[in-house]
């Protein structure tokens, strides 16, 4: 196997949920050993995402394919997984997590992949998943490249749950009473939607006379 | 403007709303049926026509010894560990219980059911030992306490009318130790150590009367590993070895021995209680065990001597356990003869009453710890078997000759069935009414709405029962498992005429750890042709199961995937056509595997590995709780998409005609953490929604400072939570839906490992009530509005519309008239209940805590089954009955209407035909 040892060094810092970095209990600092294999293969090194603080997302990254090209060619003609094996290190907390995605798909998008770290509310990594950008289809038609990986590190942040927004309503209320005593109700319906007690029985009554017209000129 | 959206709100509700039942609705279609838990305590009351009993599930009952029926029941409250620990009938026509954790002592008329006191014992410290007992007058506790120099002796006296209390100061017990059994035979105290070989009897009211009996002078020889344990029943002490049992009343002089021999075969023994009330005391009752029959026996304990013609077998139902708890009830017939009353406990979880002659009645207890429900489909009546006969695939005659005999002779079989079930009254000419379709034959009617139920319950007992009735068809108690862990599998169902249809239970061996199943035909509770007896024992210990969605071809039997510790798959059942089944769809088989303790969740892809084998391979691993010590999290619910759910609907149109489409994901479940003790928070929980094939969270959410329960319905793109928020000190309902957004990736298969990113809509709801469980319901095509059936506390079920937790609901735009054009309704931060939302009206069910859906052939409507305390069977049509005619359809009238119609065409035809005719004349 040729191994090709590039260095690459490739800071993303995402934030994906509305959820501001501030909101996270504890903050720490974290080193990510990454190892991976192709298929069965045993697991070799990748490299390792260093996270300067959870809080505020500064990641750098690490990491050199130790696969070749055709290893990747290989799996994904056999339709095999890319196994990725994070062991994660926090506060003094060790935890390993295992993640994978279909190997054409990641030979596809020509290792451009896309690691999530996924931190709870108390400041917890919970898991690390890897996946392809979604747009791939696994057709398995792409031409010879430099087995080096484009990674877009991800943090996750977990959300606040939603609350009853009874603050909001009864403002809401207290305004439309408000609105009402000043006498500004502004009525915005269509004109048939307000005035349709009228026009029905216009037109009935139009209608009536004009069914009894045309016997007229009959006779 | 807020008159006009109120208006609009209460046009919305009266639209969403499902009707109400109409009067002459109720039992149409649902019953329900009352139970009490495993019966722990019974007592005869002095006329035997009476029995007081008090269960596990915390539940004081008088049943009426006719007929088994409840005359009274109460819920002495519903926690986890409270169960009647001690019960008592006191001489005035009261009955005493006693609930542990909170220990409450209540007081209740035993004619009339009513309270006459309750007091809560609150104690700072947990006693060592805390026994009750009855004086004549007083309920009398005798606790040990520890103490500064050893263990205190503490007695407290309530009177039995008021229930005030009378504690007496604290005595001293200097030959407590730790560990020992202590029983109160009022008014002594009986202990016994297991490692010890002599008995302390002391007064309670006089610490000074200390007695030590060694057991060799009671005539009990003690081997170095024999252990002697004591019981107690009523004011007589027992002590059993492994072979011998002997039975003493308590002196002051210390222990005297009654009753002679007693052999070493008893069980369990009884004081009865006797109709005429001077020979009280003067009986007693064993039931004996010799071999696999029981017996009882009565002894006079004043002759000292067994009587014989009273004593007779015991013979209780096929499939009930081993007894654990005996009651008997002696009376004087009127030409003199004793004759015996029994009332018996097994471990089965149910009761039995009866005499020498017969069981009388019997009631099913273990259908308060239901573990799983199934409903399956009967098989095709007899005439449409015969139908599916003549036109099945595999004839031997063939031609035109062959067919005509083939048609000649199965409708000659039709019409002898026809025949045969005239004469048997099973099809009356008359409208059938509701009684006559009790007593229906088990086949399946035109809607899919007479189904079997398939109950499996804690104690390992199957039922089977009738959806139209509640009449359990069969029953069978599994042998030698051990089912702490069990689950119910539906692996063919009943459509595959001629083949059979088959269920399949999992639980481990009561011997190892290794899993048992249990294969059985779901209609006749018959073992099915695998292993010894349907019992097939596997030599692995199973972490997994998953029952294959799809049907192999030749058997149509749905595999059941296993995953061993060793995380090898097998399959069963292990027929050539099951194992091709799974190995073809190898690729796309993911599983995983949860932990609830520690939060570990690892997903497995499944791969042949050679010609005929499977094996597999871990693709992905989370750990999900908190790893602090301190915060105890743990996984509290994952939830998955019921397999049989069909989407109807890919996306919502919204008001400027684009479609929001649903993320559809069929891998994802919902896995809910919950922490307690957090230095900040308290109480939280985590709701995690993962893709259990690529191992994705694909959003994750966190609530602080609530409380347990916490239940989560998952459907189609939306989930709904329930939470106790501790802050406002309310319920609240968190709802979440997800979607794809207003293009569709790929629109004709979904797959995880290219999904895209959901967008999440969220919003919270208030609800005025406090739900012990919910459910969503589901049609067969996914058709008919979703509701979402909450179980309450106080024994309603509510039927609440999924739109009102729609988290679209706008907040700040007060009804814009794209929302109204949509139909989506203005927030209001409360829920309603209202009355006609609650789908079993009167018929309280008790103790909910668990609501099983499955839908019937009519897309409208869908068959409820709600176990608790009680059971409740129901039908919901969530969009109403839109495609069946109402029940008071007048079928005579629109004939009658029909007929007049025709000829009245008729008639004008001829009048007009002679008009025509007069004006050609003319």
């Amino acid at each position: 196997m040729a191994l090709q040892p590039v260095l690459q060094c490739f800071i993303v810092v995402c934030l994906f949920s509305i959820v501001s970095k501030g909101e996270l209990e504890s903050d720490a600092s974290s080193v990510i050993q990454l190892s991976h294999s192709l298929g069965s293969r045993p697991f070799e090194p990748r490299g390792q995402i260093n996270v300067r603080s959870l809080k505020l997302g500064s990641v750098n990254i690490q990491q050199d394919s130790s696969y070749d090209w055709k290893d990747y060619k290989e799996a994904a003609e056999a339709n095999e997984f890319y196994h990725l094996e994070a062991f994660v290190k926090y506060n003094g907390i060790e935890r390993t997590f295992l993640t994978s995605t279909k190997a054409c798909l990641l030979y596809e998008s020509q290792l451009a992949d896309i690691i999530t770290i996924h931190v709870d509310l108390l400041g917890n990594i919970y898991g690390v998943s890897v996946a392809a950008p979604h747009s791939q289809q696994c057709t398995g038609t792409v031409s010879e490249f430099e087995p080096n990986f484009n990674t877009t590190v991800l943090i996750s942040y977990m959300e606040h749950g939603p609350v009853p927004d009874v603050a909001m309503y009864v403002q809401k209320v207290e305004q439309e009473k408000v609105a009402k005593e000043r006498g500004e109700t502004k009525d915005n319906r269509s004109f048939i939607a307000k005035y349709w007690m009228y026009i029905v029985p216009l037109v009935l009554v139009f209608m009536m006379s004009g069914a009894s017209n045309p016997d007229q000129p009959a006779r | 403007m807020k008159t006009f959206s109120f208006s609009l709100c209460i046009v919305f509700i009266v639209i969403q709303r499902i009707h109400g039942l109409y009067e002459d609705q109720i039992g149409k279609f649902d019953w329900r049926q009352q139970y009490i838990g495993k019966v722990k305590h019974a007592i005869f009351d002095s006329t035997g026509k009476k029995i007081v009993v008090g269960t596990e599930e915390n539940t004081l009952a008088l049943l009426h010894a006719g007929t088994g029926k409840i005359e009274w029941r109460h819920l002495l409250g519903n926690s986890a560990k409270s169960k009647i620990t001690s019960l008592f009938l006191l001489g005035n026509g009261k009955v005493a219980s006693v609930s542990s954790s909170p220990t409450i002592v209540r007081v209740f008329d035993v004619s009339s059911g009513i309270l006459q006191w309750e007091t809560a014992v609150a104690k700072d410290i947990q006693p060592v030992v805390c026994k009750w007992a009855v004086s004549k007058r007083d309920v009398i506790s005798v606790e040990i306490n520890p103490s500064r120099s050893g263990y205190d002796l503490l007695l407290s006296e309530y009177s039995s009318v008021s229930g005030t209390e009378n504690v007496a100061p604290a005595t001293e017990l200097p030959w407590f130790t730790p560990g020992t059994n202590c029983q109160l035979v009022f008014p002594h105290l009986v202990c016994l150590h297991p490692q010890d070989d002599a008995i302390n009897i002391v007064d309670i009211r006089n610490s000074d009367s200390h007695q030590r009996i060694e057991l060799q002078n009671l005539g009990i020889t003690v081997g170095a590993d024999q252990l002697v344990t004591l019981g107690v029943t009523k004011n007589f002490v027992s002590l059993r070895t492994t072979d011998t049992f002997s039975l003493y009343k308590v002196t002051d002089e210390g222990l005297q021995r009654t009753g002679g021999e007693w052999s070493g075969e008893t069980v369990l023994v009884s004081v009865p209680t006797v109709k005429d009330a001077e020979a009280q005391g003067q009986y007693m009752a064993a039931l004996m065990k010799r071999e696999k029959n029981y017996s009882v026996r009565i002894y006079d304990l004043e002759a000292d001597q067994v009587l014989d013609d009273v004593s007779g077998d015991l013979k209780l139902p096929n499939q009930a356990g081993e007894p654990d708890l005996l009651s008997t009830f002696l009376m004087r017939k009127p030409n003199g003869e004793l004759s015996y009353r029994y009332a018996i406990s097994t471990t089965d979880n149910s009761f039995h009453y009866g005499s020498k002659k017969e069981v009388y009645w019997t009631r099913e207890e273990a259908l308060t710890s239901i573990v799983q429900v199934e409903m399956v489909d009967l098989p095709v009546s007899s005439i449409e078997a015969s139908i599916e006969e003549e036109f099945g695939s595999d004839q031997p005659l063939s031609g035109i000759f062959g067919h005509t005999i083939r048609r000649l002779s199965s409708q000659f079989r039709q019409l002898l069935i026809v025949a045969q079930q005239l004469v048997a009254g099973q099809i009356s000419l008359v409208r059938r009414d509701a009684a006559g379709s009790n007593n229906k034959a088990l086949e399946r009617d035109r809607f899919g709405l007479h189904k079997l139920i398939l109950i499996l319950t804690q104690p390992g007992k199957l039922f089977a029962m009738d959806t139209l009735s509640g009449r359990i068809v069969w029953q069978r108690l599994l042998k030698n498992v051990n089912t702490d862990k069990v689950r119910l599998y539906v692996q063919r169902t009943s459509i595959h005429y001629p083949l059979e249809p088959q269920c399949t239970i999992l639980t481990k061996s009561s011997s190892s750890n290794q899993a048992v199943l249990f294969v059985f035909h779901p209609i006749t509770g018959e073992p099915a042709q695998f292993g010894s007896e349907g019992y097939v024992n596997l030599d692995y210990n199973v972490q997994q199961a998953l029952l294959l969605p799809q049907n192999e071809e030749t058997e149509y039997m749905k595999p059941l995937l296993l995953l061993d510790e060793s995380a090898a798959p097998h399959v069963f059942p292990p027929t050539e056509s099951a194992i091709n089944h799974v190995i073809k769809l190898s690729n796309n088989l993911f599983m995983f595997v949860a932990d609830t303790k520690s939060c570990v969740l690892r997903g497995y892809s499944l791969a042949k590995n050679t010609a005929d084998h499977l094996s597999s391979a871990a693709v992905w691993q989370l750990q999900l709780c908190s790893s602090s010590d301190s915060v105890e999290e743990e996984i509290v619910s994952i939830v998955s998409r019921h397999p049989e759910e069909k989407v109807f609907s890919q996306g919502r149109v919204l008001a400027d005609r684009s479609v929001l489409y649903k993320y559809l994901n069929p891998n994802m479940v919902v896995v809910a953490t919950a922490g307690a003790n957090h230095p900040h928070h308290r109480g939280y929980v985590n709701l995690y929604l993962i893709d259990v094939v690529s191992g994705a969270v694909v959003f994750s959410t966190s609530h602080r400072r609530v409380q347990p329960p916490y239940h989560v319905v998952y459907a189609e793109n939306w989930v709904v939570y329930s939470y106790y928020n501790e802050k406002y000190r309310r319920t609240e309902l968190g709802s979440l839906e997800l979607f794809e957004g207003q293009t569709q990736s790929n629109s004709t298969a979904f797959s995880s490992f290219t999904a895209p990113q959901p967008l999440v809509d969220r919003q919270a709801y208030i609800y005025p009530a406090h739900i012990s469980a919910m459910k969503d319901t589901f049609s067969e095509q996914g058709m008919t509005a979703k509701h979402i059936l909450l179980g309450l506390t106080n024994g309603w079920i509510q039927e609440l519309p999924r739109v009102f937790l729609d988290p679209r609901r706008p907040v700040v735009a007060a009804a814009t008239p794209e929302m109204r054009e949509e139909g989506i309704m203005p927030y209001l931060p409360e829920l309603p209940v209202p009355a006609e939302a609650i789908i079993n009206y009167n018929q309280t069910v008790s103790n909910i805590k668990s609501i099983y859906v499955t839908p019937s052939s009519l897309e409208s409507t869908a068959l409820v089954f709600v176990c608790g305390s009680d059971i409740f069977f129901t039908h919901v049509t969530p969009s109403r009955t839109f495609d069946v005619l109402n029940d008071d359809f007048e079928y005579g009238f629109i004939a009658l209407v029909l007929i007049g119609l025709t000829l009245a065409s008729f008639i004008t035809k001829r009048l007009a035909g002679k008009k025509s005719l007069r004006q050609a004349w003319k």
